[in-house]
């Protein structure tokens, strides 16, 4: 664990550059969703009509808070050239010529990967909260924005493990190719979601605060570390397995 | 006792268009074992496959008499790997490389690697990126013996050096056995590295081993004979490496019986010479059996 640690702290080092871009999008993300937010409160607990588009707000939240697990502002996500060069599977081929256990290696990733989910996570709410505070609050309560975040935390814990496991578990195509598939599968499950239950994710999910409080929030959690735990171990057996070059 | 520091067997990977093995190769301590072919002819491949960096379709491979899938850790702490696997971390500056690597070596000496850095003449405020196809060379091979190894497993670590370099470089590979308990494994077209530091030549054509044969046996025993006729019945003599009928030759790996051979057979001798380590090298990566 200590070395895992040890490992997932020199890489953040080496790609401070990558997070610091990283964060600065995330607060435009952030702000972007603060707005729709509390536009969401004010069409499900307001009094008078409000027309927004909650296909914008459920991908900010269904679609964005798991990349908050990546820096997704890194040279390897913005250049093409990853496709060929696979930069990832190359600095995953070195370590393992070096006499780290792969589990270390693994457990590295993941780390890595839940660091840059905390940090992204605080940077996320947290300019959330600054600038929906006033308005957001007249809908719905302190405590409930406290558990709607820790809703989409535990989201975003239980599937921000797979930008781990595409980076070093699969290659440079796959990096590039993954958003697509994962877009088609978001596509298809907020139009089912959007025709069975009639809301907006985000819009259900604060109707599910309102009625069952905490409980959404350990569930979630829950699921998170289940997660978490889950893609750790299959990117641990995938790193074991594949070959980097 | 298994004196050998690496057993391979039935070691096989299949690509679309390449496959090497199976391989069987064994490499007794102390020794230093060259591993020639022409470019594409699976050294690499061969080398990554060692270092568990590719998975094999099948055989296996035992490193110090242990599988090395089950005390991969252990063994890789043995095992100085020069590789050309540093570019992903151009971004770093030399020290910061040497950082990196040594915090997994507890054998790591850092003041032979100060030693190395030294003599090498490498500036380790320089971002490894940044640095020369030489200097990159140089810097893998200092972070490979800086640990210790017992084994150093080099893929073309002259590729780009300097002359002055390479002079060290050989000197320093010459020295690293001497206490006749470390081996090397060299992949190398450069035939002098061989002849100064090899005891052992295996040739790798199309990722098949063609052979194996001790440098010595090179001098003592391999020879051409220019004939008067070729002995059409001798063609599948196993001492006979090569022949041809124009003029008539046959190239021996083992001179003196093939001497006694001809003149019971009655065969006119006209010339004899010794053939050197470049000739047979080039015979067996070039032609096709």
């Amino acid at each position: 664990m200590q070395q895992a640690f040890w490992l997932a702290r020199k890489e953040l080092k080496y790609n401070w550059v990558g997070l610091l871009f990283t964060i600065l999008m995330t607060i435009f993300f952030a702000t972007l969703s603060a707005t729709l937010l509390e536009q969401a409160a004010r069409h499900l607990f307001g009094s008078d009509v409000t027309f927004y588009n909650k296909v914008l707000i459920d991908i900010m939240f269904v679609a964005m808070t798991p990349c908050l697990g990546a820096i997704f502002m890194s040279r390897p996500y913005l250049n093409f050239e990853t496709v060929k060069e696979d930069p990832f599977s190359k600095r995953m081929a070195f370590y393992r010529t070096l006499p780290i256990p792969v589990a270390t290696l693994g457990l590295s990733r993941t780390l890595f990967s839940l660091i840059t989910l905390g940090i992204l996570s605080i940077v996320f709410y947290g300019t959330i909260a600054i600038f929906a505070s006033f308005t957001l609050y007249q809908y719905i309560s302190p405590v409930e924005f406290i558990i709607f975040i820790f809703v989409w935390f535990g989201y975003a814990l239980a599937l921000s493990g797979i930008n781990p496991f595409i980076e070093y578990g699969t290659n440079g195509k796959m990096l590039h190719l993954s958003p697509l598939f994962i877009l088609a599968i978001f596509v298809i499950v907020l139009l089912s979601f959007y025709s069975y239950v009639g809301y907006g994710i985000v819009e259900w999910v604060l109707l599910l605060i309102r009625d069952y409080g905490w409980m959404i929030a350990f569930i979630s959690f829950l699921i998170g570390i289940s997660g978490c735990y889950l893609w750790s171990k299959l990117l641990t057996v995938r790193l074991k397995k594949r070959d980097y070059m | 006792m298994d004196t050998n520091v690496l057993n391979i067997n039935g070691l096989t990977k299949n690509y679309k268009k390449f496959s090497l093995g199976p391989l069987d190769l064994q490499i007794e301590k102390g020794t230093a074992v060259a591993i020639v072919g022409a470019n594409g002819s699976g050294k690499s491949t061969l080398f990554r496959l060692l270092m568990n960096v590719l998975q094999p379709e099948a055989g296996s491979i035992e490193w110090f008499g242990q599988n090395l899938l089950r005390k991969e850790t252990e063994i890789k702490g043995e095992v100085g790997y020069v590789g050309d696997m540093l570019e992903p971390f151009g971004h770093l500056k030399i020290k910061e490389l040497a950082a990196l690597v040594s915090h997994w070596f507890p054998s790591w000496d850092e003041k032979y690697y100060s030693q190395l850095i030294k003599r090498y003449q490498v500036d380790e405020e320089v971002k490894f990126g940044k640095s020369s196809k030489g200097t990159k060379k140089k810097v893998e091979l200092v972070l490979a013996m800086s640990h210790r190894p017992s084994v150093l497993l080099l893929d073309e670590p002259s590729a780009g050096l300097d002359i002055s370099s390479q002079r060290k470089m050989k000197e320093d590979l010459i020295s690293f056995m001497e206490d006749g308990e470390k081996s090397i494994i060299l992949a190398t077209h450069n035939v002098e590295e061989v002849k100064q530091i090899c005891d052992f030549i295996t040739i790798l054509r199309d990722g098949k081993e063609v052979c194996t044969f001790m440098k010595d046996d090179i001098y003592d025993n391999w020879g051409r004979i220019w004939v008067e006729k070729f002995p059409q019945g001798l063609k599948n003599n196993p001492n006979i490496i090569a022949y041809e009928e124009n003029p008539p030759q046959i190239v021996t790996n083992n001179i003196r019986e093939m001497e006694d051979l001809l003149q019971t057979e009655q065969v006119r001798i006209i010339n004899m010479q010794r053939v050197n380590l470049e000739e047979v090298i080039e015979y067996f990566v070039d032609t096709e059996q």
